[in-house]
């Protein structure tokens, strides 16, 4: 269907793309991975007429196709499903549907909108891709996985030839993605062209009929789904073979209870949640998007209300309401979405990691923060994390690749020399390299004695690190797996994650 | 300097790398200056110097005040109003209380920023207890506080005990005092925007305060704060309005001085959505609108011209810095 021929494109000193050469058939899934910066996004850019290739051409069909602007992508059949969502929270899931093509009626020069005709598009649109809202319900009322689905149905309404899909699973709880999946094989036997972008190796080896792998702005090899293996097409993407994703656990967790939830009930829940956790050890968190990890885990730290149950670090309890007094304690919280809770994106890297440990820097009793005890106190941290910068003192964090950005928020964390590091997803949205970093410092906490709690939804990241995983039903904890010899079992992960009690 | 994170180590840099990074609002003020001068003999440039600084400082009191809520995302419309009520409290009492000039003048002062920072504390619990926004809240005050002032003095000017009061803008030698004020609201709010711990969470809660909160940044006290610093420097500019007349009044300064003060933050490369912001910048912001106005005096400009050349170069200021902004990033 849409075939690239030698794509080239440089951005002053950079190649962004050199002699690119991809096929995407028709009624087929084609993954595209590589790392940050390997020219994914320019490439889709270049796919969705949003900038204009060096050399090279592409053809849609049997036509040329050249398109100069983002328009001619749409009118010749290419949609583009971007990572970060477009839509607008305030406007309802039919507004956001129409946007820029809203229905009219009307005499002459006298039009409004055409409210039905705007429901009924939207019905039709949300049901063809298996959602189940009403057309004015509010966008931001809807989780990230529905918007997600929001956002597809909008590519979907213009009946494209060719659909690209950026990360679209990277905020989709496992249910939601294998719906996604389903949603993909359909779109697939109509005979769309599918372009699949993501990081998650275990969605492109379900998915995808053939992948290609970028590397540097150039093709560094391509697979089929027979031969597909993760190993190799994370030797492919990173360009030499990576020996261990996840590190082998060399220390035992201790038997000290560090942090101690008992009966946190959160807001609308039925019951309470209970969880001990252990000097040294890593906690996993796993269950269903809404199950309430997050919401437990916010409300431990004292950024949500907690009407009920105790929290204690260290045998002492934490009162309730105070991220402060949380620090204080020794504990540490990354977010799950760092772009609103996360990072100052408009200041400087420095100034990111520096923020939690801002009360201990600065000299008692006047507040005086000196820039140099700050830098000496940060930048060490922020350089042996290799967050990739000349200039910590200046550069924004907003020019940071998502990797690079997750490292400065780890970064503040380790400056606060925390005892329990909360990790919310602590991979979203992270390329491979920076993942494996990731994983190597949690690694080295542990074995230090830091005490962490996991919460992914990637089932193998999980399995991957943690000592123990305990699942979340409805805000409470449905069931604690230890790690047996050969690793966890899913069936009874998946059991518990739906709410049958089956304690190990 | 605006652009530059906070709190950044000065590096030493080229002289060219400076020129390049200076905001755009110096090389007006440059500009205006050489035009006021040329606009006028020699013999009036002392004078002329003289009286642009005093603007300026008046004027960097209320703008400099207005950084600080302006650094959290907020606003502060009340200052007129505060201005008007400071220097009310401070006539009365140099009226009232038989102190002697140098206890009379330091207790008028005390009152005049303390009834200022009074009203900034009221503002900043309303807008963080009630979560009320800052534009309304302000607002609201804004008028009530007026009400308040003129049924203090039932409309009128308040002649205040001369020596008591005046004595704050009074000379020192060849040297106008009010001029070591603004060198000292220079030095102190610079130092206190980019280097304590308060300052850095007032840049911190304008830039993403649920990040701030997530740090264990005091988010209720920090704003607050902005506002009662707001408060009493708009009261602290109260009692040298009053001291300049002899007297305290309800409308001592109109709304378009409020407007000067939020034009000399945005052309001092402050964002009025937060975070972003510095004294020195907006202290060069209060010069460039001080100039403005000595300039088109100079000119003998009908007022009404004055007024449409003023607006449009605001504008034109407003726009460099945001390109100068947009270039670097």
């Amino acid at each position: 269907m849409l075939h690239l021929h030698d794509i080239s494109k440089r951005f002053g000193r950079t190649q962004a793309l050199s002699g690119v050469s991809l096929e995407f058939p028709a009624g087929a899934v084609t993954g595209l991975i590589g790392e940050n910066g390997a020219g994914k996004s320019t490439l889709m850019n270049v796919i969705a007429g949003v900038i204009q290739p060096d050399s090279g051409h592409m053809q849609l069909g049997d036509a040329p196709y050249t398109p100069h602007h983002a328009s001619d992508a749409h009118h010749s059949g290419v949609a583009l499903v971007h990572q970060e969502l477009n839509l607008v929270p305030s406007l309802s899931v039919a507004e956001n549907l129409a946007l820029g093509a809203f229905p009219q009626r009307g005499l002459g020069p006298l039009r409004w909108v055409d409210r039905r005709t705007l429901a009924e598009q939207s019905d039709e649109a949300v049901r063809r891709v298996g959602l189940d809202v009403r057309h004015d319900t509010p966008v931001g009322r809807l989780s990230p996985g529905e918007r997600q689905l929001v956002e597809i149905a909008g590519a979907l309404r213009r009946r494209p030839k060719v659909l690209l899909l950026d990360e679209p699973t990277t905020s989709l709880t496992g249910p939601e993605c294998q719906r996604l999946f389903g949603l993909i094989e359909r779109l697939c036997g109509e005979g769309l062209a599918i372009v699949y972008i993501s990081h998650n190796l275990g969605d492109v080896a379900q998915l995808c009929g053939r992948t290609y792998v970028l590397r540097n702005g150039t093709l560094a090899g391509r697979m089929e789904r027979q031969g597909f293996s993760e190993r190799q097409a994370i030797t492919l993407m990173i360009g030499q073979p990576l020996e261990e994703v996840f590190p082998e656990r060399s220390g035992r967790p201790a038997e000290e209870v560090v942090l101690e939830v008992d009966g946190l009930r959160l807001p609308g829940a039925e019951s309470g949640a209970s969880l001990r956790l252990h000097r040294g050890e890593v906690l996993g968190l796993a269950g269903l998007m809404g199950s309430g990890r997050t919401e437990l885990v916010r409300a431990l730290f004292g950024l949500d209300p907690r009407p009920e149950g105790r929290v204690l670090v260290h045998g002492k309890p934490l009162p309730p309401g105070s991220p402060r007094a949380a620090i204080d304690a020794g504990l540490a919280l990354v977010t799950e979405d760092r772009r609103r809770d996360g990072l100052l994106l408009d200041g400087a890297i420095r100034d990111n990691v520096a923020l939690a440990s801002l009360p201990r820097l600065a000299s008692s009793p006047a507040g005086w923060v000196s820039p140099r005890r700050v830098a000496d106190a940060c930048d060490p941290v922020a350089t042996r994390f290799r967050v990739d910068s000349t200039d910590f003192g200046r550069q924004m964090v907003s020019s940071l690749s998502g990797g690079n950005q997750q490292k400065v928020i780890l970064s503040r964390w380790l400056v606060t020399e925390p005892d329990v590091l909360l990790l919310d997803e602590p991979t979203r949205g992270v390329d491979v390299g920076a993942k494996c970093e990731i994983y190597a410092e949690i690694q080295r906490l542990v074995d230090a004695g830091t005490a962490v709690l996991v919460i992914s939804s990637e089932m193998e990241e999980l399995k991957g690190l943690c000592d123990r995983i305990a699942v979340m039903h409805r805000g409470a904890v449905s069931g604690e797996f230890r790690r047996g010899p050969a690793g966890y079992d899913d069936q009874q992960l998946l059991a518990a994650a739906f709410g049958r009690r089956n304690e190990q | 300097m605006t652009d530059q994170p906070l709190g950044s180590a000065a590096s030493p840099r080229s002289p060219a790398a400076w020129v390049r990074s200076a905001p755009p609002v110096l090389w007006l003020c440059a500009a205006l200056a050489v035009a006021m001068l040329a606009l006028q003999p020699p013999a009036n440039y002392a004078a002329a110097a003289e009286q642009v600084l005093l603007a300026t400082t008046l004027l960097a009191f209320l703008a400099i005040g207005q950084l600080f809520v302006v650094v959290t995302g907020g606003i502060d419309l009340s200052m007129p109003a505060v201005v008007s009520l400071a220097s009310l409290v401070a006539a009365t009492l140099s009226k009232q209380l038989e102190l002697g000039v140098a206890a009379g003048a330091v207790v008028c002062l005390l009152a005049g920023v303390g009834a200022g920072a009074l009203v900034g504390l009221c503002h900043g619990l309303v807008i963080t207890l009630l979560r009320a926004p800052p534009f309304l809240v302000t607002l609201a005050s804004l008028i009530s506080v007026e009400g308040i002032a003129v049924w203090l003095t039932g409309g009128g000017r308040l002649a205040a005990e001369e020596e008591a009061i005046a004595i704050w803008y009074a000379r020192l030698g060849p040297l106008p005092v009010p001029l070591l004020y603004l060198a000292a609201l220079l030095v102190i709010s610079q130092v206190t925007l980019g280097r304590s711990y308060w300052g850095r969470c007032l840049y911190a809660v304008g830039q993403n305060a649920a990040t701030a909160r997530v740090c264990g940044v005091p988010i209720r006290r920090t704003t607050a704060c902005a506002y009662v610093v707001s408060g009493a420097l708009a009261g602290f500019a109260g009692v040298l309005y009053g001291a300049r007349l002899y007297s305290g009044s309800p409308s001592l300064v109109e709304l378009d001085t409020l407007l000067d003060a939020i034009a000399a933050v945005v052309i001092g490369g402050a964002s009025l959505l937060g975070g972003r912001g510095s004294a020195s910048g907006v202290a060069l912001g209060a010069l460039f609108i001080a100039l403005l106005g000595q300039s088109l005096n100079v000119l003998g400009l009908r007022i009404w011209h004055e007024l449409v050349v003023k607006g449009l170069l605001i504008l034109a200021a407003a726009m460099l810095d945001t390109w100068a902004i947009r270039r670097r990033r």
